[in-house]
């Protein structure tokens, strides 16, 4: 069977095109993602200047700092806070510099945000568990429902062991590689190029006559051209995944794995108590979890019309139209623009379920969204590993049922 | 060792592919012959068990070949018509690969087996040039060598001379000639050659339909009298073309001498009635008059 597996994927990489079209891609993200940005960054002064900021006040909170940061805070409040007159900023990739009349912005917008970051973190966190207290006081009163006795004491105790605040200065990298996912788009365009093969190749070439017509080809090599499509789900996931966090990385120095994440602007009232270095495992995690029921998927579409054409039409609508509608509605506000009153119920069930995770992790797992699962209060990511595992099954299952019976869209007609 | 195809139809929507074909094969070469879009494919797909056919049964030894399932599939031997197969591997790679997907043993089991089976087809050259980059001719082997790697009692073989030069076509039909023994194999074509010398018996399939099955001698002696040879001025060749099936022209001077399939004599000077041969026997079953006989001999 390894044997096997290592020919079906002998198969599917010893394509040049696929090399180019990776290349390709690895190339235009690095562009796109790592360059500009620290061209950006090391260009810009009043990015340095921020960058210069952040640094002085990275590591443990003080109580000098804080009081340092609310004071250069309420300066901004009055005003008066001005550390460059006239700043130049470069202009697009051109190279030309402009005078920027809006220069202190950025400074005093990062100066601003952890001001508030602090004095809203701890002050969330307290009302937060004031508020789960409450409840349980009023819920016991009341006898109120036990899965909302036990959602409460949970939030209690997520919430109760707080860390010391940290502040670093590789914030911004975090915040951006946390905050989006984009790269998944990278790894759908290669997933589809790389897979659509897997069966249609062998239809159109008409080699599929041979391997049906030999001991025991169908059942083996079905698994063996699955299992060959989940390896490389896998490998392209780990490295696509990989790549866009060295992008983010070049750009911020991002560092300091073992703080906790919720140290992070935007998991400030996350209920998860996991370090910045557990939850990037779990981003790759849950990345090539999704990558191999996308991998999957394909690989039965591939069957189902044993053509390449129509297996990357509707793999790029169906797999390009969920990532669309994920993004629409899980996206900041400034990208997408207002969502429409009818759809905003959909939006915000959404943001509590896997698509969130796929496009904005943090959007996910900065809240507490459970499901009453006999009354006990259970994590929807836990349902949505269920879900992913079982869809992953489902499409194995079904691919390999149709390759072993040979049905073909001809035995509908 | 028989294989029945028991009253085996093949439908696609209202299209009927194959027709309620029935015959019993026992050891030795039958030629399937027909022309294209006969149902010759699909007869041998469904032979090898690619395609289900959507009524009838086949049983090798009274034993029917869906129960059997892989013990089947092991004493099988296919050549498809399509020869493209994985054009980024190996020759050697390649039969490697089917040895495994055949089951024919340990590693140096299949090591050992493609080293005879490339030597019978004088794949020794080739055995480490990619197949994408092959000859038709050699892309052929390659399939047959494939097809004979599990030395299977069954062999079938879709056009397996598309693509080949006459020496090759040769070399190929004696080496079918010699696996033949103890073993049934099925060569579906569409070029009379190819079986005409090696097949014991001959199937005509005609739009699906089982139009005839039996010896060379049985089948050709259908159209004793049948076959005639004249004698005509140049300038009424057309005409002999349109009227009847014409198999061949050989231009004399101001003459030319045709060979004509005609259920009539037909009325000409000199005519004789001549010994058939199959593909006369093609031409009279098939009905196809070859336009390109129509020889403009005054060039």
């Amino acid at each position: 069977m390894i044997r096997l597996i290592r020919v079906e994927l002998w198969k599917l990489l010893c394509k040049k095109h696929l090399w180019i079209i990776l290349l390709a891609l690895t190339v235009f993200w690095c562009y796109f993602i790592g360059y500009t940005q620290w061209k950006a960054i090391r260009t810009c002064p009043i990015r340095q200047d921020t960058k210069k900021y952040l640094a002085d006040i990275s590591g443990p909170l003080t109580q000098e700092k804080f009081e340092n940061i609310l004071f250069d805070y309420q300066l901004i409040q009055e005003g008066s806070l001005y550390t460059i007159d006239v700043t130049e900023i470069p202009l697009g990739d051109t190279g030309h510099f402009t005078i920027n009349p809006f220069a202190d912005w950025i400074l005093m917008s990062s100066v601003k945000a952890h001001a508030e970051y602090i004095v809203n973190e701890s002050k969330n966190r307290k009302i937060i568990i004031e508020q789960a207290q409450r409840n349980i006081e009023r819920l016991h009163r009341e006898n109120g429902s036990l899965f909302n006795i036990r959602e409460n004491e949970k939030i209690v105790e997520m919430y109760q062991n707080a860390e010391e605040l940290v502040l670093t200065q590789a914030d911004n990298g975090w915040k951006f590689y946390f905050n989006e996912n984009n790269h998944t788009i990278l790894l759908l365009i290669f997933l589809l190029v790389l897979l659509t093969p897997v069966f249609a190749g062998e239809y159109e070439s008409g080699a599929f006559s041979i391997v049906f017509s030999s001991k025991s080809g169908r059942d083996k090599t079905a698994l063996a051209k699955l299992f060959s499509a989940c390896i490389i789900s896998i490998i392209t996931a780990s490295y696509f995944e990989t790549v866009n966090y060295l992008c983010f990385s070049i750009s911020y120095y991002m560092v300091n794995f073992s703080l906790p994440v919720r140290n992070i602007e935007a998991f400030s009232t996350s209920p998860f108590n996991f370090s910045i270095g557990q939850f990037v495992l779990i981003k790759y995690a849950f990345f090539t979890l999704y990558s191999v029921a996308c991998g999957l998927l394909i690989c039965f579409l591939s069957k189902f019309f044993s053509k390449s054409v129509p297996t990357l039409i509707s793999g790029a609508v169906v797999l390009g139209s969920s990532y669309g509608i994920s993004y629409y509605f899980t996206a900041p506000l400034y990208i997408v623009g207002e969502i429409p009153l009818e759809l905003r119920n959909t939006g915000e069930a959404m943001q509590k379920w896997v698509f969130s995770f796929l496009v904005h992790p943090n959007v996910y797992f900065n809240q507490f969204a459970v499901i009453n699962f006999a009354n006990y209060p259970i994590f929807t990511y836990w349902i949505i590993i269920v879900t992913t595992v079982i869809t992953c099954l489902f499409f194995g299952s079904l691919t390999f049922g149709l390759y072993t019976k040979n049905f073909t869209l001809r035995m509908l007609r | 060792m028989h294989l029945e195809i028991n009253k085996v139809t093949k439908k696609y929507g209202s299209f009927t592919a194959l027709s309620v074909f029935s015959a019993t094969l026992e050891s030795g070469i039958y030629g399937l012959l027909g022309p294209n879009g006969a149902g010759k494919s699909t007869l041998a797909n469904i032979v090898c068990d690619t395609l289900k056919p959507t009524s009838g049964d086949i049983l090798y030894n009274g034993v029917s070949t869906k129960k059997m399932g892989k013990e089947y599939r092991n004493l099988l031997g296919f050549a498809p018509q399509v020869s493209s197969y994985y054009k980024d591997f190996s020759t050697r790679y390649f039969l490697e690969y089917m040895g495994m997907l055949k089951e024919i043993g340990s590693k140096a089991d299949i090591k050992k087996r493609v080293d005879e089976v490339v030597d019978i087809l004088n794949l020794t050259d080739v055995e480490k040039k990619k197949i994408g980059k092959l000859s038709g001719g050699m892309k052929q082997r390659v399939g047959i060598a494939q097809a004979i790697l599990n030395d299977p009692k069954i062999l079938i073989l879709d056009e397996p001379t598309a693509g080949l030069d006459p020496k090759e076509r040769i070399r190929l039909r004696n080496i079918l000639s010699k696996m033949s023994f103890d073993r049934i194999t099925l060569i579906a074509t569409h070029i009379v050659s190819d079986i005409e010398y090696i097949a014991g018996k001959v199937m005509l399939l005609k739009k699906g339909n089982l139009i005839e099955f039996g010896t060379l001698d049985e089948i050709l002696s259908s159209i004793n009298d049948k076959v005639f040879k004249i004698t005509v001025p140049k300038n009424e060749v057309d005409e002999y073309s349109i009227k009847y099936k014409v198999v061949n022209v050989i231009g004399d001077g101001n003459m030319a001498e045709l060979r004509i399939v005609s259920d009539s004599a037909p009325n000409a000077e000199k005519m004789v009635s001549v010994k058939p041969c199959l593909e006369d026997a093609y031409l009279f079953y098939f009905d196809e008059l070859n336009i390109s006989n129509k020889v403009d001999l005054h060039d």
